[in-house]
């Protein structure tokens, strides 16, 4: 028996492909974990795991002192015995079924009464803003409010753990904004561990108390965001700390970083934000560039990383930013340390988060 | 479809197609066309209220929604074992299953002779302990025709099974839900769509088997002379009949067919 409370998981899993799984995870009761990975690096497969939907190979399990997956002794809970809520990847709402229904599914499969899960499954509508919306159809929802749908669901029956996989990855980026906000509040609301699968580094940054990076069935890199940044151990992990990560504050819908004004695409609320930009949508100009874009600035190389066939161009004041191109067109704009330079970055590459 | 969109589709289909498609189209018309133009309206009222007709009318009904009922019994629990089971011999297994579809119904019926007759190697024996005798009898029947419509169901549903996205199912179980309460809230309205277009196949196909019900039952009136074996008959004695009967089961099928149109070519 593991006496820790929260979910103390280290375990293998191997698949036919060859694929061999291997991870550590430690989660407290309260604290959120993210696990930062590109797509295929097995973070679904972690998910479905811990929620008892496929049997591991090594290790084992363990939730709250309880062992719910293990080889020696053998052991291995049901996953409608573990008590896991679990938000998937699109959603998966159940189409044939209303709002309510979703919501009161958990509840219904442990043998609450109808009456009693279809008035539990109405406080959730209230509380996810989904008030009045009971009994319509899921297929009728936006995004934004099937992303709640499936957040109460998960929460409805009042699970252990709380297992996050790509919770907004099927929403657009308008309403990302606020289902991150609602997200967030959620889940310090919830006293259990919780696991959040992510491939946006923004995401995990924010939401997350420790990030996990994974990478091909590994864990590569474990820390808090800041650290990850810092000093990233893997090329995975750099591309990710070569991220644009600004703090700016909103005032009247434009953002301010430093002393610097950038426009983004929606219109935030005011206060403090993060700015998330990729280097390939900062470009670079010799001379101002046409069109007028309205985010762009004369500056100054600081920097140039050549990697293969791209470069990674970093300038610094007004705004520390990086930005990733081919190195044709370094040769073609003739740049190198210290050269002047335009940096122009459209309004709508800015991702907005209010942090 | 809009009118720039029919002029674009048929600009870009060769001719040629078009002629062939046309002449594959009249293979089909044809027979139908024949029929209506020898059918004497007149004489249908009476044609189709005789002994006759009337009982092999009610026998089959009986018999294809009986076959209808025996397939959903076993044949929904063999789509999912074949979809979700793994087992050794599954391929096996699935051929076996599909054999019916491929082979004439009159090698199936003297197969259930020679299985299940009264001399057969599990006929026999039955008959011994039991005194029931499935060949001549309405049972009988229904067991050659169950034989030859199952498959229908099996396959649709199989074929949904594999299709869906067990994600759900998966879902579902996190939730708390037990192996029945998936199948029955989620899997089964999930796929419901095909198993109702898998239904109206395998009830058509009861409707109109021949070879197996008449090589394995014979052809008493009353007792196994269902409407294709009153067909057969009507067109030795009495012509006017057959084509009568002929008509009810060529609007059956296509009533059918129309219903489905939508669930058969998109499964979902």
């Amino acid at each position: 028996m593991i006496d820790a409370a929260g979910l103390v998981a280290d375990f293998g899993i191997d698949r036919d492909e060859g694929f061999v799984l291997d991870v550590s995870l430690d989660i407290g009761p309260g604290r959120t974990v993210a696990l930062l990975g590109p797509n295929g690096a097995g973070k679904s497969t972690v998910v479905a795991a811990i929620a008892g939907l496929i049997a591991i190979d090594r290790g084992s399990i363990a939730l709250d002192g309880t062992m719910l997956d293990a080889r020696r002794p053998d052991v291995f809970v049901a996953s409608e015995e573990r008590g896991v809520g679990v938000m998937f990847q699109d959603h998966l709402l159940f189409a044939h079924m209303s709002v309510a229904d979703n919501i009161a599914f958990g509840l219904r499969s442990r043998g609450m009464s109808a009456d009693e899960a279809d008035s539990v499954a109405s406080e959730w509508c209230d509380r996810l803003d989904l008030s009045g919306m009971e009994n319509r159809s899921v297929r009728d929802l936006s995004g934004g409010q099937a992303q709640r749908v499936a957040l109460a669901r998960a929460l409805a029956t009042n699970p252990s753990i709380l297992l996050l996989d790509e919770p907004l990855a099927a929403l657009d980026v308008t309403t990302k904004a606020k289902a991150r906000r609602v997200l967030g509040e959620h889940l310090d609301a919830f006293s259990g561990p919780k696991l959040l699968i992510t491939h946006d580094p923004g995401e995990a940054f924010l939401l997350a108390d420790e990030v996990h990076v994974i990478e091909g069935g590994k864990i590569t890199q474990v820390g808090s965001a800041e650290e990850i940044t810092r000093s990233p151990r893997t090329e995975y992990a750099a591309d990710l700390a070569g991220t644009n990560l600004l703090r700016g504050e909103v005032a009247d819908g434009v953002v301010v970083v430093g002393t610097h004004v950038m426009h983004v695409a929606d219109s935030p609320t005011d206060g403090p934000t993060l700015l998330t930009i990729h280097p390939r949508a900062v470009s670079l100009h010799r001379q101002r560039p046409e069109g007028s874009p309205r985010n762009a600035w004369k500056t100054t190389v600081s920097h140039i990383e050549t990697m293969a066939d791209r470069c990674r161009v970093s300038v610094d004041a007004p705004i520390p930013l990086t930005s990733e191109v081919t190195t044709e067109s370094v040769s073609a704009l003739g740049i190198e340390v210290g050269s002047s330079i335009w940096v122009s970055v459209k309004a709508t590459e800015i991702d907005v988060q209010r942090s | 479809m809009t009118d720039a969109k029919r002029r674009t589709s048929v600009r870009r289909t060769p001719v040629a197609l078009f002629v062939l498609a046309g002449l594959g189209v009249a293979l089909f018309l044809l027979p139908i066309v024949g029929l209506i133009g020898r059918t004497p309206w007149s004489d249908l009222p009476s044609l189709l209220t005789s002994d006759i007709v009337v009982d092999a009318i009610r026998l089959s009904l009986v018999v294809s929604l009986g076959a209808t009922a025996m397939s959903a019994l076993f044949g929904l629990p063999l789509a999912y074992v074949l979809a979700r089971a793994e087992f050794k011999g599954r391929t096996l297994v699935r051929s076996l299953v599909l054999l019916p579809l491929v082979l004439p119904p009159v090698v199936g019926g003297a197969a259930l002779l020679f299985a299940i007759g009264r001399r057969g190697v599990i006929g026999e024996p039955l008959y011994s302990l039991t005194g029931l005798v499935l060949p001549f009898s309405t049972w009988g029947v229904l067991v050659a025709v169950t034989f030859v419509s199952m498959p229908f169901l099996v396959i649709t549903v199989e074929g949904a099974l594999r299709n869906m996205d067990q994600r759900y199912e998966h879902a579902a179980s996190s939730l708390g839900a037990g192996a029945w309460t998936v199948l029955r809230r989620v899997t089964l309205p999930m796929i419901w769509p095909s198993v109702i277009a898998g239904f109206a196949l395998t009830w058509a196909r009861a409707l109109g088997e021949f070879g197996a019900t008449i090589t394995f039952a014979g052809n008493l009136q009353g007792r196994t002379q269902t409407l294709p074996l009153a067909v057969f008959v009507a067109l030795e004695t009495d012509r006017d009949t057959a084509i009568a009967v002929s008509l009810i089961m060529v609007v059956i099928s296509m009533t059918v067919l129309v219903l489905l149109r939508d669930r058969w070519w998109r499964p979902t």
